[in-house]
């Protein structure tokens, strides 16, 4: 590799040929400011391997002295060209000469040329045997003989000295030093370790006096050189430079090594920049970088680095040193603090401010490496500091404004928005975080109000703008569940004093969601859909089985016995299946606002379909396929296909308990639903009356889950009759404490009395705030109760109906349940039910909606009633069999699994 | 009654052996197929095959200063070079020290044990290690090739809803699967190109893969989240067939995926290289070594019934040596030798 700055010219070459395949990618870098602003870029290439041939491509790069990406115009690239920071100038087509030349408007600093394969591991496997000028016109094929040659500055002058530190990589290596230092120079060559220079560095003569020292340190110590950066500073003559090579992918390395480099670097495979980042703390700046030839198989392992003395470092230490001693530290949090309190406009500030601002980068890093350590504070410090250090960059004002909010920082949020909004009054960045700040600050109307305005003020809906309303539609939308309680539970319906709240005045709290203009927007959305939905529904062919796609997103839990029925059985239907989990995960964030903010602003169905069958084709053959998509779980994957499943297909969405009680179904465009299951009637009247099904024409019905029972039942053993027992336990919605009350109760006149505890461990060590305080309180007051030996807890069992033989009460306390799978099952091996009204659904019909004629009880003495009433062996003997007929004839999948055939040939000929 | 070996064990920082990785569930395997003939100690404490996280508890890490016959360390060079002796240590990563301290290397391939003795250019085992090891290691005193224990839980039959469940992942398709961390040096591409001609004639098949993703992966390719250790044996089993690593480390590097899939009865259609080889046999006969071989390769799963019989029965046979009962017997005598040895200084 060459770079030549002369004439304005810059010329890359790679020699001798290497290898390129899969992922491996080369960076080429070095610091060179254009003549006129003309770069030329030239050479030959040939590539020979299979793939498609335009998948090769030059990335450039161009970077501001402060590390900055350049964003300025270039002549001569077309718009395509350009995609974020980078440019794309060539892309080859297999081999020739090739030569650009581009001009740029801007202080550019240096160039980065990276090249790569593009779409990288897909399918593409190419070898490159030339990058650049002909073989010939290197005299040494070596990278280190360009390395040396092309950034030492000039002849080095008689007398200068060469120190080598580590074995010379090959005999050219040699011969390139010996030319550059000829007889009456000095070639200090030590070929020990590494490591033995740290102890030889004071005795070292010439300390200042060597033009040139290269390092070639061993892989596992390959960060020797950058620790040791003052060392070599010290040893540097004034103009002098160092070259490193330096293994620059963490490919094939362990764990702790991995570690070490992505801290230093923050990437597994760094560019010109990032490299820059590992050395910002180092007195020494990088030059150039290229890949070291003849080691490269599957990517550069080694780059040689070029570094020269770092002036502005001098500078900053003399102007601010405690700030640049913090900050070589690497104490960036107390670092950013410094800065927040430092006068910016003080000589002293402005004098270290060549050397700070490079660091913006650093402070990035370091702010990501807090978020992911959860140490949110921390990370907004440094994204205020980042801020500070360029206070007129949009970006870094806005993301100051968004970390501080989510570290819960409000005032200082609130002052930077202030700030921001005076001296960018343009920004719309700056104003949607204005928006957002108002609904962490418990504004939310006004931030409504103001998405609002923001969204009609446009003529087109902003990528942001979308996200923006992604966040405050939800944050909302949690307010609005809230109804009035403090909580900063993300699903607070969940909470029983929140849910006891909300079932005061039900109507009110969801009213309060449905006002809104973006709510309103959102009904639009799902009327439209539903019109062309039936414009486009397809008569199903009545000469062969239903074509049935069943999706969920990871949890198959429900599904499993329908599919082996499905399986086992001749239903009539045709199954396929798809787990939405990875394309959730993949699409992440980025995609959130295509759940969350309206569809008609700013998106198209068939856009965002196609893209995402685009990035997965079976999702798009699957549903090719089918003729109907039941969607196990009402969550946001649940969303998504009712947005954007194509019109023609009928959609069947299964909604459990727990997504009733979250803000999902708020943004499920019902007219994209043809049919929704719900596993008991007391969800599906809290669902409608909360999201308002009834107004959309689409099919509902009532179903439980799909549990073969037929082999349940087992003769109940001799301590039955005085046993409870709870599956599944350990959490406060269980309410295992309210168990203990009703065994407490029974054993005032029986001692002989037990509670059973079937589940996965109760771990206090794993338990948030509040489930740890119940927690607390339940074994308090089993001591309390003297319970200890009559509770026993017993370890998770998937064999219900053999760990129920001895149990002839199954108790449900819980504040919240769809079907609650335990007391069904539990009858079917001949369990009396002892079923609370479960206070969180009760005023919606529950538990009697789903157990019609089960005796149900609202106090601890009501269930103790009810098992007495049960508990002699005549009775015990009547009631068990009574209850395993009862769940026999409601809940066996022979019962379920009927209904739910003909709600599906319902829904498919609607 | 010969005296049952006390042996340490550890890798890395870790205080505990999870099983998140396949560098992780490697060593597991391996300290069980220990446990067979020693008391092995997993950061000080008992480690116990079959009993839940092996009965490990988060502890600090206190550098022991004797009290054990052996010690075993992977990748802790700052720990192993204070270790009494005799120790031994996983061939990779390579520290200088850590190769001039041990009393052994321990590799898990013939194909690696030979790239070691002696590592020199001259000999073709060393060319793919370069990458590793560099241009010179330091010859160690004795390489132990301890190669890989199948796991088994993987030889017990998977409960039907685990099994309905994989499948469900799969989309039902006919799949091929390949589960593990996903990057540039393990994906297999030729297998992923030939994959992509075959489903334009055999549309029923799909590519599964499963695991931490770390490259982009072509549209056509089913993906799974990743998949916890113990839905595994239920999840290979829900394949017509596995993949198997086709990177430069292949040459040389133990496959766990291929054991997995031994142990399931599940064919592994195979890039073939020396260790792939060792694993499944010469007379293995779904290998390929290019696109078109693996096409080939792939309809024989999906249509000839006789050749997954066959490939069946090779990987029983195969799947005998990598049982942990085979592996203990192998290794005892090994280890027991090298403390002998040591403790008579001859080693």
């Amino acid at each position: 590799m060459k770079a030549s700055t002369q004439a304005g010219a810059v010329t890359f070459v790679l020699d001798p040929p290497v290898g390129i395949s899969r992922a491996s990618s080369w960076t080429y870098a070095c610091r060179c400011i254009p003549d006129n602003g003309r770069l030329a870029i030239t050479g030959h290439i040939d590539i020979q391997g299979e793939g498609e041939p335009n998948d090769l491509v030059l990335k450039v790069r161009l970077k501001l002295a402060s590390g900055e990406d350049f964003k300025g115009e270039v002549e001569g690239l077309s718009w395509s060209e350009r995609a974020g920071p980078y440019f794309y100038p060539l892309k080859f087509v297999q081999r020739g000469a090739f030569k650009r030349e581009i001009k740029v408007d801007g202080p550019v600093d240096s160039i980065e040329v990276e090249l790569v394969l593009w779409k990288a591991g897909t399918a593409a496997q190419y070898s490159l045997t030339r990058f650049g000028v002909e073989p010939a016109s290197l005299p040494d094929e070596s990278t280190f003989h360009w390395a040396a040659s092309h950034l030492f500055p000039a002849s080095p002058p008689a007398g200068a000295k060469a120190l080598v530190i580590g074995a010379l990589r090959s005999e050219s290596q040699a011969a390139t030093l010996a030319g550059l230092f000829p007889p009456s120079g000095r070639l200090w060559n030590k070929t020990s370790r590494i490591d033995r220079v740290e102890q030889l560095s004071s005795p070292l003569p010439g300390t200042g006096e060597y033009a040139l020292i290269t390092a070639a340190p061993a892989q596992d110590e390959w960060d020797w050189p950058l620790l040791n950066s003052g060392v070599l500073n010290d040893l540097l003559a004034e103009g002098g430079r160092v070259l490193i090579a330096t293994p620059l992918t963490v490919a094939g390395q362990n764990e702790g090594w991995e570690k070490r480099f992505i801290e230093r670097f923050g990437s597994e495979r760094p560019g010109f920049n990032d490299i820059q980042h590992g050395l910002a703390l180092t007195p020494l700046r990088l030059l150039a970088a290229a890949p070291v030839a003849g080691t490269v198989v599957e990517g550069p392992r080694y780059m040689w680095l070029a570094l020269g003395r770092d002036e502005t470092f001098a500078a900053a230490r003399r102007a601010m040193p405690e700030l640049t001693d913090m900050l070589l530290a690497g104490q960036w949090v107390r670092a950013a603090e410094a800065i927040e309190q430092t006068d910016r406009s003080s000589p002293e500030f402005l004098a270290a401010s060549a050397w700070l601002r490079p660091l913006i980068s650093n402070l990035a890093a370091n702010a990501v490496r807090l978020e992911k350590a959860g140490e949110q504070d921390a990370a907004a410090m440094l994204r205020l500091a980042m801020h500070r250090l360029e206070p007129l960059e949009e970006k870094y004002a806005y993301e100051a404004m968004a970390h501080l909010r989510v570290a819960g920082k409000f005032e200082l949020a609130r002052k930077i928005v202030a700030e921001g909004r005076q001296s960018m009054p343009d920004s719309l960045a700056v104003r949607l975080q204005d928006a957002l700040l108002c609904a962490a600050e418990g504004e939310p109307d006004r931030a409504i109000e103001m998405l609002w305005h923001e969204a009609q003020g446009l003529p087109v809906i902003t990528p942001s703008l979308r996200r923006t309303m992604a966040v405050i539609l939800r944050t909302y939308a949690q307010e609005c569940q809230r109804a009035g309680i403090e909580t900063r539970h993300p699903q607070p319906l969940l909470l029983p004093e929140v849910a006891n709240a909300y079932n005061s005045d039900p109507e009110r709290f969801a009213a309060r969601w449905h006002a809104t203009p973006f709510a309103q927007k959102l009904e639009e959305d799902a009327q439209a859909r539903r019109a062309a939905r039936k414009a486009a529904a397809p008569a199903v062919p009545a000469d062969r089985p239903i074509r049935m796609l069943v999706l969920t997103s990871d949890n198959w839990q429900f599904l499993v016995n329908l599919l082996d029925r499905v399986e086992t059985h001749d239903t009539g239907f045709e199954v396929r299946t798809f787990d939405f989990a990875f394309l959730e995960q993949h699409w992440s964030k980025d995609h959130l606002h295509e759940l969350f903010a309206p569809v008609s602003m700013g998106l198209t169905q068939e856009k965002v379909w196609k893209r995402a069958i685009a990035d997965d084709t079976t999702l798009g053959e699957l549903v090719d396929w089918c003729d109907v998509v039941v969607c196990e779980w009402a969550g946001t994957h649940a969303i998504w296909l009712s947005r954007f499943l194509p019109a023609d297909k009928r959609l069947v969405v299964r909604l459990h308990s727990f997504e009733a009680f979250s803000q999902w179904p708020f943004f499920i465009d019902f007219g994209g639903i043809d049919g929704m299951i719900f596993v008991a009637d007391h969800i599906r009247r809290f669902t409608d009356l909360q999201y308002r099904l009834s107004g959309h024409d689409l099919a509902t019905t009532v179903l439980p889950n799909f549990i073969p029972l037929e082999n349940f039942a087992r003769p109940k053993g001799p301590q039955a009759s005085r046993t409870l027992a709870m599956v599944g336990y350990a959490n406060l919605n269980k309410h295992p404490l309210m168990a203990a009350e009703i065994l407490a109760g029974l054993r005032k006149d029986d001692p002989q009395w037990k509670l059973r505890l079937y589940g996965h461990p109760w771990s206090p060590e794993t338990l948030n705030e509040t489930e740890r305080a119940y927690y607390d309180r339940f074994w308090a007051f089993v001591r309390e109760a003297k319970l200890e030996t009559a509770i026993e807890v017993m370890p998770y069992t998937t064999d219900v109906a053999t760990a129920l033989q001895d149990v002839g009460f199954i108790v449900s306390c819980s504040w919240r349940e769809g079907t609650h799978e335990a007391v069904l099952e539990g009858m079917a091996t001949g369990c009396v039910p002892v079923l609370r009204r479960w206070p969180m659904v009760k005023q919606y019909g529950a538990p009697e909606s789903g157990y019609p004629g089960i005796p149900c009880f609202d106090t601890v003495d009501e269930a103790v009633a009810i098992v007495k009433a049960s508990a002699e062996p005549e009775t015990f003997a009547k009631a068990s069999r009574d209850a395993a007929a009862y769940a026999m004839a409601r809940f066996d999948i022979e019962a379920v699994f009927p209904k739910f055939q003909d709600f599906i040939r319902q829904v498919v000929s609607r | 009654m010969r005296k049952r070996l006390k042996i340490f064990a550890l890798h890395t920082t870790r205080r505990t052996l999870p099983a998140t990785g396949g560098d992780m569930i490697n060593e597991a395997r391996f300290l069980t197929a220990l446990s067979r003939f020693a008391d092995v100690y997993y950061n000080g404490q008992l480690f116990q095959p079959g009993v839940p996280g092996y009965g490990l508890e988060d502890k600090e890490i206190v550098v022991p200063q004797g009290g054990y016959d052996l010690y075993y360390v992977r990748n802790n060079p700052e720990l192993f070079v204070q270790l009494p002796n005799p120790k031994i240590v996983m061939a990779y990563p390579y520290v200088e020290e850590v190769f001039r301290a041990a009393d052994a290397v321990v590799v898990t391939t013939e194909a690696w044990e030979r790239g070691l003795t002696p590592y020199s250019d001259e000999n073709m085992f060393t060319r793919p290690m370069r990458d590793w090891y560099g241009d010179d290691v330091v010859a160690p005193k004795r390489v132990i090739n301890i190669k890989q224990t199948i796991d088994p839980y993987f030889l017990e039959e998977p409960s039907r809803a685990r099994l309905i469940e994989a499948r469900a992942k799969t989309t039902g398709a006919k799949a091929i699967g390949f589960f593990g961390r996903i990057d540039s040096n393990t994906f297999p591409y030729m297998f992923v190109r030939a994959y992509k001609q075959i489903i334009k004639e055999l549309p029923q098949v799909k590519f599964v893969v499963g695991g931490t993703v770390r490259i982009p992966l072509d549209p056509t390719i089913v993906k799974t989240t990743r998949i916890a250790y113990e839905k595994m044996p239920a999840m290979v089993k829900a394949c017509v067939a596995t993949a198997t690593d086709e990177g430069n480390d292949a040459a040389f590097l133990g496959s766990g995926k291929v054991l997995d899939s031994m142990a399931c009865g599940v064919p592994v259609i195979a890039y073939k290289t020396l260790t792939r080889t060792e694993q499944l046999g010469d007379y293995y006969p779904l290998y390929y070594e290019n696109e078109e071989e693996c096409c080939q390769r792939i309809r024989e799963v999906i249509h000839d019934p006789d050749i997954v019989a066959e490939a069946r029965r090779q990987m029983d046979i195969r799947k005998r040596h990598f049982l942990p009962d085979a592996r203990a017997a192998a290794l005892q005598a090994t280890l027991e030798e090298l403390v002998e040895l040591r403790g008579r200084g001859l080693s």
